[in-house]
């Protein structure tokens, strides 16, 4: 679209302040409301609700992208927020004067039912008969000449994977009106089935006669069969997470560099000082650590985009449906879960992927367990101490950690959903949509909007939290002419090398001695519980944390600094990772929410921070329980 | 010969006479309304069952309340 017709998008009589799109899932009105937006558009929560919208601008007109529903009189959180939108009973910037009602133009018959609900109203209505041209391969050919004589209202033909009829679209939007059809009410549903079967048969020529999709059965066939079905799926992660990791690696590294000279510069530039640090360590660093975690983002919600819009997601969810059902959720779950593996923040907020609110509660809940990459570092140090001669069992090991999490997140996922979140679970009612070939348009534009609104969460809450830890960690200094602690002291290996330990003076070195107590029977050293306290802005710090309380520094390019963490001592000259405490260390990291960033994704997409202190305490606990009985069972069995 | 959808056997097409249940609604807004034709595509938990151009994966809690006459 050029910018001359975008400046006078609705050029009817006046343009509508405020366009609602609503329509069924699976109809294309995504796709319709990116070719109406494009770039201007952001992802809001609609005020009253904890329904998500997208709004965007159209010219001089707002967008709202209602979510989609099957129908709007149904008792579920989607039709509800159409239903007061529609009634104008949410604030005022969320009245429409206009409603654009998007049908799928293969399957009108359904999406009647809906238009007529819309219509009744009392509001102007436009219909987008949209995907025409899945229609015409189909074989049918709608006359939305006399589809507009039978609702009362334009009716125009669109294709927004293509933009098609876009033009004719925004000019009805500029002129449209109230329906002056005479409608059946919307309470006489055999009235409302009489009436759309005889506007089917007048506005589909007789002479339409559908063709089948053999393709798309053949497809379903293999993808929805119970053993190769899974096969196919799990394929198709694997390339997923293959494509994430083996791109998504460069532009990572990039932005570490970029950070890392930033950092550099203001270093160089900046005196010596509290703002130096707060600047360079506490800003630089606090969003370098979070920044980074942005190409994973981006490449996990274009993959899982351009899934969806081939039709696939749908497929693998049916698959997965089998197995996650008896764990309380639904098959939706498995792109999150399967997520967060790579990082807890991209899999939290691609859960609204999934319908129901319960279910999707469940799966930010528990996503956190899956052992995500930031806690690699610690699991080669824990299990490098634990088996350094034995590489097959350490092996085992590492896959067992992994195993470990997801019985964690499948047993808090069923416990949550027969407790907190009791209630019936939507049972599988899933729409399998036509196979096609994906739009590469809207998955970007998916991808922006992921990937702005993370930016905005890191960019506000997430710096603000992750400088309160640095500042934690960095202050108090010690005294220049003041003897180290003497808790130092017994750093026997590393008493030369670091006479005075910053991190063991300040206020998170401070806070860990003081909760030592309750690591005790973990059997933990205070050098650890500073450790864990430390990692609480991000797992892998635990391994840097380590390092620089018994080594000194935290080059682990140093080969001697992983020997000196492995072979430090405890003040009774006992070893601090003993295979008994390196073990419930271990399991306390694979169980443990030691992530702060985390908690604030949560917090946001959950829609409050209860939940995310719930989460924090869950996990925690369940993880310090565990450590615990991993402690005293292999204290007693060595 | 009145039975339920879940009881169809793959590849059968069936009216569909009453629907009811909890999810009742929801299932005549996916297009499984009374008066209409439904093929079941795979039998199972979940099952794939077919009306119209829509294609649909339920549950067999879901298909269990769904009342067909089997065509022929």
């Amino acid at each position: 679209m050029t910018p001359a017709t975008d400046h006078n998008k609705f050029c009817g009589n006046s343009s509508p302040q405020l366009v609602a799109m609503i329509g069924q899932p699976n109809v294309g009105k995504t796709s319709l409301f990116n070719q109406l937006c494009g770039l201007r558009a952001r992802t809001s929560n609609i005020p009253g609700t904890t329904v998500d919208a997208r709004i965007g601008r159209a010219g001089h007109t707002s967008m709202i992208d209602l979510p989609g529903t099957w129908a709007i009189n149904l008792d579920q959180p989607e039709a509800t927020v159409v239903r007061k939108c529609l009634a104008g009973d949410l604030p005022e910037t969320f009245r429409p004067d206009v409603v654009l009602v998007v049908l799928d133009a293969s399957n009108l018959q359904r999406g009647l039912h809906i238009a007529i609900e819309a219509m009744s109203f009392g509001r102007p209505c436009v219909v987008a008969l949209n995907m025409v041209d899945v229609a015409q391969r189909r074989g049918f050919e709608v006359d939305p000449q006399r589809l507009s004589t039978w609702l009362g209202c334009d009716v125009i033909p669109t294709c927004g994977r293509t933009g098609q009829g876009i033009r004719k679209l925004t000019t009805a939007i500029g002129r449209a009106r109230v329906s002056v059809a005479t409608l059946p009410t919307i309470d006489d549903p055999a009235a409302k089935t009489t009436w759309v079967d005889g506007v089917i048969r007048e506005s589909i020529p007789a002479a339409s006669s559908t063709t089948h999709d053999r393709l798309g059965d053949r497809l379903d066939v293999a993808f929805t069969h119970p053993i190769l079905g899974v096969a196919v799926f799990l394929a198709v992660m694997a390339g997923l997470f293959w494509t994430i990791f083996e791109f998504a690696g460069v532009p990572m590294e990039l932005i570490e560099l970029i950070f890392g000279h930033v950092g550099g510069w203001l270093a160089a530039v900046l005196p010596e000082g509290a703002i130096r640090d707060l600047l360079v360590d506490g800003i630089v660093g606090g969003l370098a650590g979070t920044v980074v975690f942005l190409p994973q983002i981006l490449m996990l919600f274009f993959l899982i985009a351009l899934l969806e819009d081939t039709g696939y997601l749908a497929r693998a969810a049916f698959v997965m449906d089998r197995l996650l059902r008896h764990f309380g959720l639904p098959g939706q779950a498995f792109v999150p879960m399967l997520s967060a593996h790579a990082c807890a923040i991209p899999a939290i907020m691609s859960a609204r992927l999934i319908p129901d609110r319960r279910d999707r509660l469940a799966v930010i809940l528990v996503a956190p367990f899956l052992s995500c990459s930031a806690r690699l570092p610690v699991y080669v140090l824990l299990i490098g101490v634990l088996f350094a001669e034995q590489p097959a069992i350490a092996g085992l090991i590492f896959a067992a950690c992994y195993a470990f999490g997801i019985v964690a997140a499948l047993g808090s996922a069923l416990l949550v959903r027969k407790t907190l979140l009791r209630g019936r679970t939507r049972p599988m009612m899933l729409e399998l949509p036509a196979y096609q070939w994906p739009s590469l348009k809207s998955a970007l534009l998916v991808c922006w909007d992921r990937g702005w609104l993370f930016i905005r969460k890191a960019g506000t809450v997430i710096l603000g939290m992750v400088i309160v830890l640095w500042w934690l960690t960095a202050y108090p200094k010690p005294p220049a002419d003041m003897a180290p602690p003497p808790i130092d002291t017994i750093i026997t290996e590393s008493a030369d090398a670091t006479p005075m330990n910053p991190m063991a003076w300040s206020f998170a070195g401070q806070i860990g001695r003081g909760v030592q107590p309750l690591f005790d029977p973990l059997g933990w050293d205070w050098q650890v519980s500073v450790g864990v306290m430390t990692s609480f802005a991000a797992r892998e710090v635990f391994v840097s944390t380590m390092a620089v309380l018994v080594a000194g520094h935290d080059d682990m390019d140093d080969p001697d600094v992983l020997h000196r963490i492995e072979t430090a001592t405890n003040d009774d000259g006992t070893p601090m990772l003993g295979t008994a405490s390196a073990a419930s260390l271990l399991v306390f990291f694979v169980l443990a929410m030691q992530c702060l960033p985390t908690l604030a994704v949560t917090a946001r997409e959950a829609g409050g921070w209860k939940w995310a202190v719930l989460q924090f305490a869950w996990m925690t606990a369940v993880a310090w329980l565990a450590a615990w009985i991993t402690f005293q069972s292999v204290s007693g069995w060595s | 010969m009145s039975t339920t959808l879940d009881c169809l056997s793959p590849g059968v097409t069936a009216t569909i006479t009453v629907t009811s249940g909890s999810d009742a609604d929801l299932l005549r807004a996916m297009g499984l309304r009374e008066g209409t034709d439904v093929t079941v595509r795979r039998i199972g938990e979940p099952c794939i069952v077919e009306s119209g151009n829509t294609r649909l994966g339920l549950a067999r809690c879901v298909t269990s309340n769904v009342h067909v006459t089997p065509h022929g």
